[in-house]
């Protein structure tokens, strides 16, 4: 059982990394499927209860299932191009990524003793994945990559309280996936509605110059 | 003093390796075979190459040095003393001494140096160019490979490659090592994303055309080094999964990792058929992407024995 404990929180891990690397916007919404897949496996290890049950199939279906279907859709409706577009290179990206992962470590180990047993990997691949998150959402241009950071921040979150194995967990989280299914909904329309205005969803160059105006070349 | 026997149980891995190494490229080249729908060539092709390039004399462009007529024998020798430290037997290894593994890894370096070094003799504009393809791989894939040492040694707690891959390694940390060793492998031995052994083409090769001056026994020996730096991945590769001691025998320990051993080179087969190569800074990229892969494995290592 540790084992396969270990196993996601490393599949978490190297997902994350897939993320940085990752240079096509199709590539990153399978890796937050992956990452969805994941999280649900999680509650069943920690304690295959008749309500972790049920929680698992809701975190399948949300973030596994939902979550890649409502950003494809939303990819395919402002036709942009598939190239993710980062501010920072790829091997820099994986570098800086490396860093905080080392961090992340460092933190986790400073933090292990208020949870027994497992915590340094879990509470570092959680941390890393916040990290990741944030690293995405700052260093993509384009709004729906931008989404998908947003949504890695919280799959980080949610693997932090499941490493800490928290019991209220689920309650807190139930009302969290809540929010962010509906925030999910709402960026697809607000993509779709910056690129009708702008001709482009880059959040770097939206000047007001009013639609039609060309993306400056990098 | 070991006794004859311990010493015949350390040194029986070693010459499996020098004996049976050129029969896994006639693996690699099977699978592929299969895959494009021929038949392919025989599985001991390798062997017949070698033995009609050893009967045959050498030339020497007349530009080149003693440099050039040294570095096919540093090359093999060299890859042939890695060997002997990274083969390894369920007690030891046919050299073995704590540090043995840096010796190893800068073993690989000198083959490594010393082919460069006789590519750029040759004065050949394209021969240079694979070398400095060559060298601008080589230093992230040495920190991906070494990362990957590291990793072993803190979580078996030894310094000798005998010991290190014998010992109870976490089994997240295992797949993680043969992933990173995987993509190593696949680019140290010029295998297909990073590179293509079958073009000869000059403008795409890397290795193929540093050797292309070389000829007769000297072409023989390369080649043979090249078998020997496969099969000492491969070989790595399989001990990162399968841990030693899970038959008796030294005997039934070698025919598994043996088998072990084929499965990968069916593996870089199959790869080699289902991929196309890389671009060459997307090359680069996988290989950063191995060496976070290895530190990931030595994160994980230092903080299970912590």
């Amino acid at each position: 059982m540790m084992d396969w404990l270990q196993t996601v929180f490393v599949v978490m891990i190297v997902a994350d990394f897939a993320l940085l690397a990752s240079s096509r916007i199709a590539g990153c919404i399978n890796i937050l499927a992956l990452q969805g897949v994941m999280l649900s496996v999680l509650p069943l290890l920690n304690h295959a209860s008749v309500s972790n049950i049920f929680f698992a199939s809701l975190i399948f279906s949300i973030k596994a299932l939902v979550f890649p279907f409502l950003l494809r859709r939303a990819l395919k409706m402002v036709n942009a191009k598939r190239e993710v577009e980062p501010l920072v290179g790829y091997s820099a990206s994986i570098l800086i990524g490396l860093a905080a992962l080392i961090f992340s470590f460092w933190l986790s180990g400073r933090m292990g003793s208020f949870s027994p047993g497992m915590a340094i990997l879990g509470v570092s691949a959680s941390v890393f994945t916040m990290f990741t998150g944030l690293f995405v959402i700052v260093s993509r241009v384009k709004a729906i990559t931008q989404v998908v950071g947003y949504v890695v921040f919280e799959n980080g979150i949610y693997l932090l309280g499941s490493s800490l194995m928290l019991e209220q967990n689920m309650l807190v989280e139930l009302g969290v996936i809540l929010d962010l299914l509906v925030f999910v909904l709402l960026s697809g329309i607000v993509v779709f509605h910056i690129n009708r205005e702008f001709d482009h969803i880059d959040t770097d160059s939206m000047d007001g110059d009013g639609p039609g105006r060309e993306v400056p070349l990098r | 003093m070991a006794d004859t026997n311990t010493i015949a149980v350390d040194v029986f891995p070693l010459l499996c390796g020098l004996v049976l190494a050129p029969f896994i490229i006639g693996v690699v080249n099977r699978t592929k075979a299969f895959f494009a729908g021929r038949n392919g060539q025989p599985l001991l092709q390798l062997y017949f190459d070698i033995f009609k390039l050893l009967r045959k004399g050498a030339v020497f462009s007349r530009s080149t040095t003693w440099v050039f007529r040294l570095a096919p024998a540093v090359s093999l020798a060299s890859t042939v003393s890695a060997l002997a430290i990274f083969s390894l037997s369920p007690e030891g290894a046919a050299l073995s001494f704590p540090g043995d593994i840096v010796l190893a890894v800068y073993m690989l370096a000198l083959a490594r140096f010393a082919t460069v070094l006789s590519a750029l003799d040759t004065g050949s504009s394209f021969e240079g160019m694979g070398a400095s393809r060559e060298v601008m791989l080589a230093p992230f894939a040495e920190a991906a490979f070494f990362i990957l040492i590291l990793a072993a040694a803190v979580a078996s707690r030894s310094m000798s490659a005998a010991t290190m891959f014998a010992a109870a390694i976490p089994l997240p940390v295992r797949i993680l090592m043969f992933v990173s060793l995987f993509i190593v492998l696949l680019v140290e031995n010029c295998r297909v994303p990073a590179d293509d052994p079958n073009t000869h083409l000059e403008l795409t090769m890397i290795h193929e055309v540093m050797v292309l001056d070389n000829s007769g026994p000297d072409l023989g020996m390369i080649f043979y080094a090249a078998s020997l730096k496969l099969w000492l991945f491969a070989s790595l590769a399989v001990c990162c999964i399968m841990p030693a001691g899970l038959t008796g025998g030294i005997i039934g320990e070698m025919a598994l990792r043996v088998a072990g051993i084929i499965c990968v080179c069916i593996l870089v087969g199959v790869v080699e058929s289902v991929m196309a190569r890389f671009r060459f800074d997307k090359v680069r990229r996988m290989l950063v992407f191995a060496s976070v892969l290895s530190s990931l494995a030595l994160l994980i290592a230092v903080g299970v024995s912590a």
